[in-house]
């Protein structure tokens, strides 16, 4: 505790000089700004942060990470702050780095690569690439505010995990600004380089504390000519399984929801689950003959049409919004999907409440588990610790940031991962500037 | 009581569609193609009121190339009973398609003729008024709730200011809007029954219609690209804007 206050007295010093350096528009401690630009969507931790600045350039990112360096001053880094696990918030008196202004983006024509430096709100570029007949294949609700910087930091998935995987997928090539003001250029440009470890994965997934992600060479993939969806009905979802191993190859998105969520979205069902899945293909026929095989199995399923589509897809986006309003301790969690079925069933036998609603990716085994009702965070808990009987992960695309550090420890078969973590970051960051309190308790 | 339910394939609409590369027309090569919104109103409408017991049978019809029988089949798997195919290489415009329909109406004698109000793709809204109009028979146009009375049709339409109800005596056509019905979903096992179900196939040639293109398609254009927007923290930078940067306001 002493040596907390001790740190917050050394701030208010050092905050003058850091300020100094930098345009008045660059640097705030203005109470409204400190609060918005302080914290994340995850409401849990309390925002404290001393200021927040906006580099510009390269330059200003060297100069703001040497200040830091000789005070001895602690930074969280933040993009669309979109995360939901506190990984970009400020709860301790450090100063914020806002990627907002580093929003430049190009399109490379001859290779259809996307160049974005960090803070290029994710619509952009996707749009972008859609303006020259090409997809970049980052689909998930909050994509109108995250930042591509954002995505590569929390290797961000979503619906079309299945076809294309995750952020780090699409990702040729890292600018990297490390915290002693080395810049890295690390690139992947060959289908097959076995030139040793591929080290940009040390910044796939670091939530900021391993280096600045500066810019991104990003990947975009040809435009899928036929897409059809259907709507399965089922209560059991081990049905969906046979399906989606069958199909693997055609399918870009299995979205389901739960009746509880049905029921919050005023639909009525007759079922427990409402399973959606998106087949892809640059080939018609293919497609037809996927669903001609569907038609065959004994299910409640319906083809969607473009406005029944359109709904499906707004109210799936828009249910993650309507939970967080209603104040839901929202886990995002992953188990196998041998054993989801049997999870979810468990998971509704601790829930006497009804205050569970479950909806997320089927096709990677993503649940996003929504508590109303939960105060304590006791049935969170218990959920997240079921996790060690079914193999699952306790976070399957939100990341650990500061709220999951004290749950990640609870896993014994990530503990070995966790150690060398820490030793990477000592060895890169050894004064531990770059998001404190991230991954781990101190 | 039998339906005629004149349908259209149309773009889907969550295409984007652009002109092709000569401006001539919009590219409709490897785009999806669905049944026209307001077509899909008009179907569910006929199914509705079969099933309520007010019709013995409904039947869709469509104009158009081969390609023209995926949404005859679509409209069959949704529940309707017979599907006819008017067979031409070449697409007719609304006051060619409306004289086929005549000949249509003609062999199938329906009561009542329920059709979309207009396709997304040309907007035209004209089809049901000129049949109406060629027929001779009452019209009810934009319906917003269709309503079955011995011997009449009492069709309620979304106006300026309210609600209009017209009562026309069967036969007459009606045309559909967007807020009659919620089509329902089409079962995928329904989908692949209607690919084996028959379609009567007539031939263009064969009904004695005198076509004739009107209207010629000069150019078609992409819209002007818009300059993208910006969010302000601000009233005050708002008004900081419009007076110093767009210069609209002193």
């Amino acid at each position: 505790m002493l040596t907390e206050n001790i740190w917050c007295l050394k701030m208010t010093k050092e905050l003058n000089d850091i300020a100094a350096h930098f345009n008045k528009d660059q640097f705030t401690t203005d109470k409204a700004k400190l609060e918005k630009y302080g914290c994340d969507w995850y409401k849990g931790i309390t925002p404290n942060a001393a200021a927040i600045i906006f580099p510009e350039t390269e330059k200003d990112v060297l100069k703001l990470f040497k200040l830091c360096n000789q005070h001895g001053i602690r930074l969280v880094i933040s993009g669309g702050r979109t995360g939901l696990s506190g990984g970009a918030t400020a709860s301790h008196q450090e100063i914020v780095l806002s990627t907002e202004r580093l929003n430049k983006v190009h399109w490379v024509d001859n290779s259809n690569q996307i160049i974005c430096q960090a803070g290029v709100v994710t619509d952009i570029a996707k749009a972008l690439a859609s303006s020259k007949n090409r997809l970049l294949p980052i689909e998930f609700s909050s994509t109108s505010a995250s930042t591509i910087g954002g995505n590569i930091a929390t290797n961000a998935a979503g619906a079309k995990f299945i076809k294309y995987g995750a952020t780090k997928k699409h990702v040729v090539g890292l600018k990297i600004i490390m915290v002693d003001g080395t810049i890295l250029n690390l690139t992947n440009r060959n289908e097959k380089d076995a030139t040793g470890p591929d080290l940009m994965e040390l910044f796939f997934g670091s939530e900021g504390v391993m280096g600045l992600i500066f810019e991104a060479t990003l990947r975009t993939y040809e435009l899928p000519e036929f897409r059809e969806s259907i709507l399965v009905k089922t209560n059991d979802l081990s049905e969906i399984h046979s399906v989606i191993n069958e199909e693997r190859n055609l399918i870009s998105a299995v979205e389901f929801m739960d009746d509880n969520c049905l029921q919050l979205l005023e639909k009525e069902s007759d079922y427990q689950y409402e399973v959606l899945i998106e087949f892809e293909s640059s080939n018609q026929d293919v497609v037809d003959q996927a669903l001609e095989r569907i038609a065959a199995k004994d299910f409640d399923v319906s083809l969607l049409n473009a406005r029944q589509l359109n709904e499906f897809w707004s109210a799936r986006e828009n249910l993650p919004v309507i939970l967080a309003d209603e104040g839901a301790n929202k886990l995002d969690l992953c188990v196998p999907l041998n054993k989801i079925d049997l999870f979810l069933k468990k998971i509704r036998d601790y829930d006497t409440k009804n205050s569970i609603y479950n909806f997320g990716h089927l096709g990677d085994g993503n649940v996003h588990v929504n508590i109303l009702l939960d105060e304590s965070g006791a049935l969170a808990e218990q959920i997240y610790l079921l996790l060690q009987d079914f193999d699952g992960s306790p976070s399957a695309e939100h990341g650990i940031g500061k709220r999951k550090t004290k749950l990640l420890k609870k896993f014994t078969n990530y503990r070995d991962k966790l150690n060398l973590l820490k030793q990477l970051k000592n060895s890169v960051d050894p004064t531990n500037i770059l998001g404190p309190k991230v991954f781990f308790e101190d | 009581m039998k339906i005629l339910v004149p349908i259209k394939r149309v773009n889907d609409y969550n295409v984007k569609v652009r002109p092709n590369q000569s401006n001539t027309d919009v590219d409709l090569s490897n785009v999806k193609m669905a049944v026209n919104p307001f077509c899909e109103i008009a179907i569910e409408e006929a199914i509705r009121i079969k099933e309520s017991g007010n019709a013995d049978e409904v039947v869709v019809v469509t104009v158009g190339d081969e390609k023209h029988q995926e949404q005859l089949r679509t409209a069959l798997a949704l529940g309707a009973d017979r599907a006819i195919h008017v067979k031409t290489e070449n697409p007719l415009q609304p006051l060619d398609v409306a004289k086929v329909l005549v000949k249509v109406f003609e062999k199938e004698l329906p009561e009542l003729v329920l059709m979309g109000k207009q396709g997304i793709d040309g907007d035209h809204n004209q089809t049901g008024q000129m049949l109406a109009a060629m027929l001779g028979l009452p019209q009810a146009t934009f319906a917003s709730k269709v309503e079955l009375q011995s011997g009449i049709v009492e069709v309620t339409r979304e106006i300026d200011g309210g609600l209009e109800t017209l009562k026309a005596e069967l036969p007459a056509i009606v045309t559909t809007d967007l807020r009659l019905n919620e089509p329902r979903y089409a079962s995928l096992p329904n989908i692949m029954k209607a690919k084996r179900k028959p379609i009567d196939e007539l031939d263009l040639g064969a009904l004695a219609v005198s076509l004739e293109n009107r209207v010629e398609l000069v150019a078609v254009e992409s819209p002007a690209e818009r300059q993208e927007g910006v969010k302000v923290e601000s009233v005050d930078e708002l008004v900081d804007k419009l007076k110093n940067e767009a210069k609209v306001i002193e």
